[in-house]
């Protein structure tokens, strides 16, 4: 098994979040003014503590994932918990998968068909898979070297269409939409579930990987609602895409329309999001069935992660419910905080018995 | 071996992919309407949409020379529907071509369609993400048509004369840049509001003179006047919504004062009223606007005020060394402009109508106010009062001609 840097994970993570950014969050979070400021800062430090379950046990076990914790513990409730954690590792690869592929037919290609748009990103996403975790963080290094030349770019093109006048300050103007808003930027934060099963793969304490990636995100996250505001102003709010938008404005005369950029940089970001989740689902198996050997595994999920999308997406009704249910953040709940703290606590009861057993003995 | 393996895949790999693009529906360039320009009009009578749609004549290209001007540059294709969507599929289906809007620099709104709601007209070009995002939107003094069907010979397209006259235009400060989304961004506030540059025919009389064909002994006949009268188009003000809909029009320099207020003019040229100096012209640099409101017992107050550096463009009657033209000439300069942007703002504010972006002002300066009366922003703008104030330099840019 080759291990990663914290850094190349905290890559990987980003590309992860902000795919989510553009092509998962819904059309209406994106308002204008500056309630978003505070749900960007707020949900960070909530997601930081959310973080906290799962960094408290790989220091309680060395470094050992959520899911290796458990198999050590019991292999029965090992394998409970590494079903779980598929179940909703497959539904974030499923919905990632839909609103990708909902991104690409709304904005580049318009007419290429459902199936061959999923079987494309899910046959990318099982091939990265394959090919390891290194090998697909190492190509989410690319993914940002793109999205940070996309950055530069709108910068130097679009700095004249900048109205600092569209920026004011105001606290929760709108509380529903408020809260709303900030469990939805909250629930964007599937990659908590990607760490739970991943920490063993570190080369170093997995904790650093928080440390740096959130503080980045933030920055990020922050900066890219502030172009929203400084471009857009009050239209904002009505647009789906907003990224997209500011990279299509571009008209300077090397560099006309970069919205073709944009797309292929959130098409990478979502397959290397989609990659790693189906990789946290082979490593699952691996450790569960201890078999070092997860081709077939990979290829069986993506093949479910590809029927799922067609069953899921074919209906608008089905669609729209499933995507309120990971709205509401129940997935990251579940698997970054439920599941780790019972491998806590059973952790605590075995090591109490323990102690209770040596009493007796003495 | 390994790389020589290695290497074989991924050229294998890069033919298939390169090759990938035949997998897709192919349409030629040649079967492509390449549109250039589009003017949308409602017909009230037969209550259906109608587009024209100029779009690019590419049998008027080739040979030696780029642009074959024996040959109309642009064709004309007219589609009606019952939304714009609809006859946009409908004018596709007269031409026998696939519509290209990735090319489109103008976006011509009809007078009837100006009754009905502009977002909805405007949605049809931002939810097309393939249609050009920085195209113009203009209003047509009449139809959109009627505009669409004088043509000009200059330019590569007929259409690109009347993108660069509001380009133009708005380069010398006259009217805003008209882009979609900046319509949008005004369209999107509590009163609806938004601006539109106004395009109009007039005729554009020539005076040519025509030498008399002499006599029988090869004598010239001398010269006579002719007045030749051709057809044109013109940018006069503009119009502005409210509602979504059609308030008034408005002249040129309601239209300057709507740039001044809302975007980052880069220059501006005007004549100073001065009787002593005989109106010298004025050109302003580096101009920034700074807008602020304050509220006191529900009645709000907007303060504008304006910077600019300023050059003197003609001197009229200035002489070198004249001590007291630069002051002389400031100060009627920036009481002139006061005018203008007073004239400009009170009366178009007075009917609610926010296309100053003062919502945006209020919203910044008094926000507890501005939330507790969101609902009736219209008539806090409609009854505020406005102090204007201009401050020109022009001693610094010198007093030479600019």
């Amino acid at each position: 098994m080759s291990r990663i840097s914290n850094r190349q994970l905290v890559i990987a993570f980003l590309a992860c979040r902000l795919s989510a950014e553009m092509t998962t969050i819904p059309g209406e979070m994106f308002r204008y003014g500056t309630d978003r400021f505070i749900v960007i800062l707020l949900a960070k430090l909530v997601v930081a503590l959310l973080y906290l379950p799962v960094i408290a046990v790989t220091l309680k076990f060395r470094g050992d994932s959520v899911i290796t914790a458990t198999m050590r513990r019991n292999k029965a409730f090992g394998i409970t918990a590494g079903v779980i954690m598929s179940v909703l590792l497959t539904m974030t690869a499923v919905q990632t998968v839909l609103s990708l592929q909902h991104y690409v037919t709304d904005t580049l290609l318009n007419n290429i068909v459902t199936v061959s748009g999923i079987a494309g990103i899910t046959a990318a996403a099982v091939y990265g898979a394959a090919k390891g975790l290194s090998a697909v963080t190492r190509s989410s290094v690319f993914a940002a070297v793109i999205f940070g030349l996309l950055i530069f770019l709108i910068g130097v093109t679009m700095w004249d269409k900048t109205e600092p006048d569209h920026l004011y300050f105001s606290l929760a103007n709108d509380r529903t939409y408020f809260f709303k808003s900030l469990i939805s930027e909250i629930s964007m934060n599937s990659e908590i579930l990607i760490f739970a099963v991943i920490t063993d793969e570190l080369r170093r304490k997995p904790h650093r990987t928080v440390l740096y990636y959130l503080p980045i995100l933030l920055i990020l996250l922050e900066l890219l609602n502030l172009l929203y505001n400084l471009i857009l102003g009050p239209y904002m709010s009505k647009v789906e895409y907003p990224l997209y938008i500011i990279a299509s404005l571009s008209d300077i005369v090397l560099f006309q329309r970069l919205d073709g950029i944009d797309a292929i940089v959130w098409l990478m970001c979502g397959i290397i999001k989609t990659a790693l989740l189906i990789y946290c689902i082979g490593r699952i198996y691996a450790v569960c069935s201890k078999k070092p050997r997860t081709k077939l595994a990979l290829t069986v999920t993506g093949f479910l992660v590809f029927m799922l999308c067609i069953i899921l997406g074919s209906d608008a009704g089905i669609y729209d419910r499933m995507t309120d249910v990971m709205n509401s953040g129940i997935h990251i709940l579940l698997g970054g905080v439920v599941v780790p703290l019972i491998v806590l606590a059973a952790g605590r009861k075995k090591q109490s018995r323990r102690v209770k057993k040596n009493d007796e003995n003495i | 071996m390994m790389k020589i393996f290695r290497t074989a895949a991924v050229a294998v790999l890069a033919v298939f992919t390169l090759s990938l693009c035949g997998c897709v529906n192919y349409v030629d360039l040649a079967d492509r309407a390449i549109v250039q320009a589009i003017g949308i009009d409602y017909l009230p009578d037969r209550k259906v949409y109608r587009i024209s749609m100029q779009y690019f004549n590419q049998s008027s290209e080739g040979g030696q020379n780029q642009i074959d001007k024996t040959q109309d540059n642009v064709l004309k294709s007219v589609g009606e529907g019952d939304n714009v969507f609809s006859a946009a599929k409908n004018a596709s289906l007269l031409t026998g071509k696939d519509l290209l809007l990735s090319e489109n620099r103008l976006i011509i709104i009809g007078r009837e369609l100006r009754k009905y709601d502009l977002e909805q007209t405007i949605e049809f070009f931002i939810g097309n993400f393939h249609s050009h995002p920085q195209a113009y939107v203009a209003a047509a003094e009449n139809t959109a048509e009627e505009l669409l069907d004088i043509r000009f010979k200059e330019g590569s397209t007929s259409s690109q004369r009347l993108s660069d006259l509001i380009r133009n235009a708005a380069s010398e400060g006259r009217c805003v840049y008209s882009y979609p989304y900046r319509v949008m961004t005004i369209l999107c506030t509590g009163t609806r509001s938004a601006f539109l540059p106004l395009l109009k025919t007039a005729e554009l009389k020539t005076d040519v003179t025509i030498p008399k064909e002499g006599d029988d002994s090869g004598k010239s006949g001398g010269e006579e006047q002719s007045e030749d009268g051709e057809t044109t188009i013109i940018l006069d003000g503009g119009v502005i919504f409210k509602d979504g809909v059609e308030l008034s029009q408005v002249n040129a320099d309601t239209s300057t004062a709507v740039f001044f207020m809302t975007g980052r003019p880069s220059e501006y040229s005007f004549t100073v009223p001065l009787e002593k100096y005989a109106k010298p012209s004025i050109t302003l640099n580096d101009i920034t606007r700074s807008v602020t409101a304050k509220e006191k017992d529900g009645k709000v107050t907007f303060d504008i005020s304006l910077k600019a550096s300023g050059k003197i463009g003609s001197r009229g009657n200035i002489k070198e060394g004249d001590p007291d033209a630069v002051n002389v000439v400031t100060k009627a300069a920036e009481n002139e402009l006061r005018r203008m942007i007073k004239d400009s703002v009170i009366p178009v504010a007075g009917k609610g109508c926010d296309v100053f972006g003062l919502e945006n002002t209020l919203c910044r300066c008094c926000n507890k106010f501005y939330t507790e009366n969101k609902d009736r922003i219209g008539e806090i703008i409609a009854d505020s009062d406005y102090n204007v104030s201009v401050a020109i330099d022009i001693f610094s840019l010198g007093l030479n001609t600019a």
